[in-house]
């Protein structure tokens, strides 16, 4: 690979590199929307809904047991995409904001906003700050400020390194004392809203991997075995949680793109949508609807529910979300979503299940295609199939109370 | 979680379930099934008038008589087979229905396709009516719709279904007047009807050709359809309204299938419907109306799922709408604007051209005097009907040819093929030179040009044996490659003959059958190739008739003569890509030296596949085009799946480069290279090396009767009929000269061109330029994005003897060095090891070693090298495993356990101290014994989904199984001492499974279409049913195997023994001494 090794991986090259594929989607037979995906994914739960470090270990560890689901560039290091799912461990963040010189409001709910942002233009960062901070105080909330995350960038690929967007995390409280399904509605209006202006503000760099008050997302172009390594945070004594899910891409692309490392916001999702397109348009019919009922004045806010060039598993996370949103629970909307094959089973399945499910055929089409799943709204932890059950999936239950599924 | 509880499945949903009242809700659902089943179907249309509409839609006789009427008689699609050899529909010169441009998505690599067959339990047709209400709600409102179990809606049904429709319904008249306004106009008239009608309150719109007549044209449905579709998505109004469709020139299952991707909610196919009372009148169908339109019916539904299935999809209404096609030829604005979504990469007809055609075809119908239905020719050659490049003369030109050894000959037959009008992208594009013609004597030579030549996959069973073997002799004689095809290879091949000719396929596949695939098999070849697809029917599987399963064929393939095999669509250990990775990994363990090819179809998307594939550890990459394939597949799948290799190859080419990883892989292409300008072509748009199927058949004798599905092929190529095989004229010198003819062509070119080499050509996409732009009528047919070259392509080194991509070692790298006794001088020894899941593949390479050193045949004990493990076992734990060969593990063990398992022994057990309940919990993976074909697997637990899939000839004992456990199987025995999942048995053709089932609930679970069940009765099977379950107590310790065995005279009655139909006539044992256990057949 001599020719590689005189590619310089700085800025530059990942400006060519973009023009390049930019030129060869509209020129020759290359299709962004074709690129795929697939991934090792799971869950770790402890049972009793208490945080502990241990999980946040065993997820850790459990990254590191499916790197060969997982694909390599030619570099070595620069893998498809890594991360990890975790609640907000709130005495570590209120130890942050102490050293911001801010005393936590601990009897505020806090938010903390995961926050990838243009590195090398200085110019460009600002203008996302901006966005992003008008937003939460457009909505009445208050800001502890900014926190720069701690990473190691020894353990990237070169090529994952020149993408490297600038990681932050915003803090913030409840200072307007709603309960927390309204902070956290709130929240993901304020993240469809800056989304909506950093676009319409011509800045590509800007990406929120999450924003809540009870869960956050660490991940990125890493080996999988490498996320903790990069994210020191996670190593922290006080970092605890009572769920991780975990996930590793293995992509047919060969540009390190972070923001499609998952796990996305609400789920992380191995397999493929193969009726993506006709979902995505059935939503763009079924939204005017749907978000007007829940949203409110905000309805024009989260609208269209499914952004443009959202990979199968974006979208199906977007939906997800806003049915979480609108207060169905994380199991109802897997259930509305990817449905059991309920019409012609062998043994028949209960009456009321049947009901239900002919329900959700009235009311939703499948998102169909061989998935694994697994998901939180920050009560409910889940891990599911497809109809067909294609993906592997298996779980155990540990004698210390842990779930542990791997899918 | 925040209750700090663990909910299983069953509760979440009783709880889900129980939360809101459902069963009220849809108990509003009105299902129409029942009503619409007793109507009695009438025709619309009859006598003159039938006549000119049918004219005037583009029918055919071929069409009626090879399509319309075996879909009535038979419930099911026609076959065909010996692949597409017509103008794509932007190249042809007659009328092409808007269909044609519209080919299937399918899946490869990134998810697996559905047997829509055996599996169809997970499909559904399902079609609801009616305004669908906000999703948010959770009432009853949502419920008052009406339901369908198919989108296929007769005549006489349609009428009735209108009146059960509980919102007012509006028709929309899609035909239009040319005098009076462009189609275009037309289109735009019939999105603001049906905005308008959907705003004042239409619950339902219909949409119909039905009125078009001497002055009014039918728009094409599938234009109609999508433009009011997009429309009404746009606006947001789509799911406040059905779209039910009623079009003439709809026919065949694609049809269908497009107009539901375009969104429609049904379909009425009212002409085929008349054309089939037409055909009853005159006594060419036997049975009423009714009858004949029940079984199109079920003829389209299964139609319509497997082409649902072959891209993974199971339910309509998630296929519906979505446009899950790419357009060959249909001009990128119009797609825009009509099928937004939709790929369209080379442009061409657009909605002007397209009114020029109807225009035509609509003259035909009501203005000419003599309306007189055409011939045809679409599918078969004819005179009077459409191009297709393989006809008579070219044939025989071809084969006098290789038959004399003429130049002379093979001159003119090329020079015949590129004076046909254009049947591929490719004639539309002319070779450029680089410089100066250089003398021939300095360009490389025939034989080195010849190396690149391959013979592409054709199984032995689609094949005659003589036909196989000769095609191996040829290619080897010429140092190029063949390819054994999917069915395994006699071992008698892998000794040379007396002559001197090796009859042994360089290049052996695997397939998703896996038959034959050993550890032998599998060591001699020096090239593996994994088939993801195949050109005639990508994202289908396959079918082998018992009629053609001859004691040959049975025995290569471990089976059992006169009984059907079946090639499940997916390979079920790749449902994505790092699946692919995995089982390269264990191809490149079991055979240390042999590249991996993974065969693709062309398909938009094919280049980021190939790019995943690239990264997965492959070294060859091969691009098949649509238009290939000896294979019987339904005629629709033939047409109109894949795309032609021009483009696949390119979007390979061209997305390699751009990844820098272009160098690592050769690339392949095959599908319809005739000639050595062809070859040329491909090497510019980035192939290394070209396979030759249909002309390496027509070379051997192939006629192009078009039969090989029937058994009955006349010149002995594609048969297995004894008689029929004796008129084989084939031979190695035919086919030594076809590929010589080939070299010495593409020599020629070279020379002419100014290039030295091969090498200096691969890839130069600029070396071609378009030099034809299509008929006139086109809006831009534009093949540039095939012509362009991508940034440091310049650089990149073509090797194709480069060493193969390296994979990391794993356990056996130690098992090898310390079993060095075993494996030099075979003494028996023990070893022991502590294993992780990242161990992949463990006893894979120090079984290639066993069958290397000492062969599949040898006299070691089954115990020979046993090693044992301690812990968790990663994935493919003994995969194909040799006889001596003993892997025991303490502990448990990933997804497929003794894959494709060749004679070895594996036991898997829960270590001494777990306080679990073996046989309630899981201990070995999915999919495991896939492709067996002998040994044994004793595990102490029980096993994940597809246990046991496509078994033919490993024995096992489980304590439990997944869904669709012993799927395909077809030898072996499997002994379940536990409780199985759904599906079991689906497509099972052979062996034999005992199911320990005390509440006789096994029995709800299966798929009884092809087995029968009974009490275990007979001595001979007690015996073979208790050995193995003693066995089973005596390798792992099991304490279910120990209970049963204790109480046996009791238990054995809790057994039910589970044997195919078509085994029963094989049996050397009854299954039972009463005649009535087994049913007549």
């Amino acid at each position: 690979m001599t020719k590689l090794d005189a590619v310089k991986y700085d800025a530059d090259w990942v400006r060519a590199e973009e023009a390049k594929r930019k030129w060869m989607a509209e020129n020759g037979l290359y299709t962004e929307d074709e690129e795929h995906s697939s991934c090792g994914v799971g869950l770790v739960v402890a049972v009793n809904g208490k945080s502990s470090r241990s999980v946040v270990e065993a997820g850790i560890n459990a990254l590191k047991a499916i790197w060969h689901r997982g694909a390599v560039d030619a570099d070595g290091k620069t893998g498809d995409g890594a991360g990890i799912h975790v609640q907000i461990p709130a005495p570590f963040f209120y130890d942050q904001i102490r050293r911001t010189g801010h005393e936590p409001r601990e009897d505020q709910l806090m938010a903390v906003g995961q926050v990838f942002l243009p590195r090398t233009d200085f110019g460009a960062q600002e203008t996302c700050r901006t966005i992003v901070e008008s937003e939460v105080l457009r909505m009445g909330y208050y800001i502890y400020g900014w926190r720069h995350v701690p990473v190691d960038v020894t353990c990237l690929g070169e090529k994952a390194n020149a993408t490297r967007p600038e990681i932050e995390q915003i803090l913030i409280s409840n200072s307007k004392g709603v309960d927390e399904e309204t902070f956290e509605r709130e929240l993901y209006v304020i993240r469809r809203r800056v989304e909506k202006a950093a676009a319409a503000a011509g800045i590509g760099g800007l990406y929120i991997a999450s924003l809540s008050c009870r869960s956050i997302i660490y991940k990125g172009m890493m080996l999988a075995e490498q996320v903790a390594v990069f994210y020191p945070d996670l190593m922290d004594e006080r970092f605890e949680s009572a769920f991780a899910i975990y996930h590793q891409r293995y992509s047919t692309n060969t540009f390190p793109q972070w923001w499609l490392a998952q796990p996305f916001r609400m789920l992380a999702h191995n397999g493929e949508i193969n009726t993506l397109r006709g979902n995505t348009n059935w939503m763009k019919s079924h939204e005017i609807r749907m978000a007007s009922s829940t949203f409110g004045d905000y309805a024009e806010d989260i609208k269209p529910i499914i952004a443009g060039g959202s990979s199968d598993s974006a979208a199906l996370d977007s939906v997800f979300e806003v049915l979480v949103r609108a207060g169905r629970s994380a199991p109802m909307a897997k259930t509305m979503l990817v449905p059991e094959s309920w019409s012609k089973q062998a043994v028949e399945l209960p009456q009321a299940w049947r009901d239900m499910y002919s329900y959700c055929n009235s009311v939703m089409e499948p998102w169909d295609g061989p998935a694994a799943l697994a998901m939180t709204d920050g009560r409910w932890v889940c891990a599911g199939l497809d109809r067909n059950g294609l993906r592997p999936m298996r779980y155990v239950v540990t004698g210390d109370g842990l779930v542990i599924a791997r899918l | 979680m925040k209750k700090g509880k663990l909910f299983h499945d069953t509760q979440i949903k009783n709880k889900l379930a129980a939360a809101l009242p459902f069963g009220e809700w849809v108990g509003k659902i009105n299902d129409v099934e029942q009503t619409l089943s007793t109507v009695t179907e009438a025709a619309m249309f009859s006598g003159e008038e039938l006549r000119r509409r049918q004219v005037a839609a583009g029918y055919t006789i071929e069409e009626l008589e090879q399509i319309l009427s075996p879909m009535a008689e038979e419930g099911k699609e026609t076959l065909a087979s010996m692949g597409d050899d017509t103008p794509s529909a932007v190249l042809s010169k007659m009328y092409r229905p808007l269909s044609h441009f519209f080919r299937q998505n399918f899946s490869q690599v990134t998810n697996p396709p559905i047997d829509s067959l055996r599996e169809f339990r997970v499909m559904s047709l399902k079609t609801r009516f009616g305004n669908l209400k906000n999703v948010l709600e959770e009432n009853s409102s949502q419920t008052e719709i009406v339901v369908l179990e198919s989108p296929f809606v007769g005549n006489a049904q349609w009428d009735k279904l209108v009146t059960e429709f509980n919102a007012p319904l509006a028709e929309i008249d899609c035909s239009f007047d040319p005098a009076k306004g462009s189609l275009s106009q037309a289109l735009e008239r019939i999105r603001a009807e049906a905005e308008d009608a959907v705003r004042s309150g239409a619950g339902h719109l219909v949409l119909t050709d039905q009125y078009s007549d001497a002055t009014r044209v039918a728009m094409p449905m599938i234009l109609a359809t999508s433009a009011v579709h997009s429309h009404l998505t746009r606006k947001g109004l789509r799911t406040f309204s059905s779209l039910n469709v009623r079009s003439a020139e709809c026919i065949d299952p694609h049809y269908f299938a497009v107009l539901i991707g375009c969104g429609a909610t049904v379909v009425n196919a009212y002409l085929a419907e008349d054309s089939l009372a037409d055909r009853i009148d005159r006594g060419l169908l036997d049975g009423s109306l009714t009858e004949n339109v029940a079984r199109y019916r079920e003829a389209i539904d299964q139609g319509l799922l497997k082409i649902m299935a072959k891209m993974g999809i199971s339910v309509i209404s998630s296929y519906r709408g979505g446009l899950n096609f790419e357009a060959v030829g249909l001009s990128r604005a119009m797609c825009a604007e009509f099928f937004p979504g939709m790929t369209s990469r080379i442009s061409g007809i657009g909605v002007s051209g397209i009114q020029v055609k109807a225009e035509e075809i609509h003259a035909k119908g009501w203005n000419a005097a003599d309306n007189i239905l055409p011939i045809g020719g679409f599918y078969k050659a004819r005179t009077s009907g459409e191009t297709h490049a393989w006809e008579a003369t070219s044939m025989h030109m071809l084969q006098m040819a290789c038959n004399t050894a003429s130049f002379e000959m093979w001159k003119r037959y090329s020079a015949k093929m590129q004076s046909n009008p254009p049947i591929h992208l490719r004639d539309l594009l002319d070779i450029k030179p680089m410089g100066k013609s250089v003398p021939i004597e300095e360009v490389e030579s025939i034989t080195s040009i010849r190396k690149r030549f391959v013979t592409p996959g054709m199984s032995l069973g689609a094949l005659s044996p003589e036909a196989h073997k000769t095609l191996n002799v040829a290619m080897n004689r010429i140092g190029a490659k063949s390819d054994s095809g999917e069915g395994g290879e006699d071992p008698a091949h892998f000794v040379p003959e007396p002559n001197g000719d090796n009859p042994s396929a360089k290049i052996k596949q695997v397939a998703s059958g896996r038959f034959g695939v050993t550890a032998e098999y599998l060591n001699q070849c020096e090239e593996l190739e994994i088939k993801v697809a195949q050109g005639a029917k990508p994202g289908e599987g396959g079918q082998l008739p018992g009629m053609k399963v001859t004691d040959l064929i049975a025995r290569l393939r471990h089976s059992t003569k006169g009984v059907t095999l079946i090639s499940p669509p997916p390979h079920h250990d790749i449902y994505s890509i790092e699946d692919l990775a995995q089982l390269i990994y264990d191809l490149k363990q079991i055979n240390p030296r042999c590249k991996v090819t993974v065969k693709l179809v062309a398909a938009s998307g094919v280049g980021t596949i190939a790019a995943g594939v690239a990264k997965a550890k492959a070294d060859v990459i091969l691009i098949s085009g649509h238009n290939g394939g000896t294979g019987a597949s339904p005629a629709t799948s033939i047409k109109y799946a894949g795309l032609p290799w021009e483009m696949g190859l390119t979007e390979a080419h061209q997305v390699l480069a751009m990844n820098n990883l272009r160098e690592r892989v050769t690339l392949r292409t095959d599908g319809g290279l005739r000639t050595g300008r062809d070859i040329v072509m491909a090497a510019m748009l980035g192939a290394e090396e070209y396979g030759i199927g249909t002309a390496a058949l027509i070379a051997m004798g192939c006629i192009m009767v078009r039969q090989c599905q029937s058994n009955t092929c006349p010149v002995g190529v594609c048969t297995q009929d004894e008689a029929l095989r004796g008129k084989f004229t084939g031979n190695a010198d035919k086919v030594v000269n076809l590929i010589t003819f080939y070299a010495q062509e593409v020599r020629e070119i070279l020379a002419s061109i100014g290039a030295r080499s091969m090498d200096e050509v691969i890839g130069r996409a600029d070396l071609l330029a378009q030099v034809s732009r299509g008929s006139a009528h086109l809006d831009d047919l534009d093949l540039n994005p095939l012509l362009i070259t991508v940034d440091g392509a310049a650089e990149i080194v073509y090797n194709r003897d480069k060493e193969r991509n390296a994979v990391p070692d794993t356990l056996d790298s130690e098992i090898v060095r310390d079993a060095a006794r075993f494996l030099q001088d075979g003494e028996k020894m023990q070893l022991s090891y502590a294993v992780q899941n990242t161990h992949r593949s463990v006893g894979t390479r120090t079984s290639s070693h066993i069958v290397r050193n000492f062969g599949m045949r040898n006299a070691f004990q089954p115990d020979h090298l046993t090693v044992k493990l301690q812990g968790s076992a990663g994935q493919s734990l003994g995969a194909f495993a040799a006889p001596g060969l003993k892997l025991e593990v303490s502990g448990d063990a990933n997804d497929y356990v003794g894959k494709g398992l060749s004679g070895g022994t594996i036991v898997v057990r829960p270590p001494m101290a777990s306080p679990l309940k073996a046989s309630e919990n899981t201990i070995v993976g999915n999919t495991v014994l896939y492709g067996a074909t002998d040994g044994y697997l004793f595990a102490a637990g029980r096993a994940g989904e597809r246990f046991a899939v496509r078994n033919s000839g490993a024995s096992v004992v489980v304590e439990g199984c997944g869904a669709c456990g012993c799927e395909y199987m077809t030898g072996g025995v499997a002994v379940i001492l536990g409780s199985i999942g759904a599906d079991f048995g689906a497509g099972m053709t052979g062996g034999m499974a005992y199911l320990y089932d005390p509440e006789g609930k096994a029995q709800t679970m299966m798929n009884m279409e092809s087995l029968v069940t009974c009490p275990v009765t007979v001595e001979h099977w007690n015996t073979q049913l208790k050995t193995l379950i003693e066995r089973h107590l005596e390798e792992t310790g099991s304490r279910k195997a120990a209970e049963i065995l204790q109480n046996w005279d009791l238990e054995q009655g809790n057994f039910l023994q589970v044997c195919p139909i078509e085994m029963l006539q094989n049996l050397k044992y009854p299954l039972s001494h009463e005649k009535t256990a087994v049913p007549a057949e």
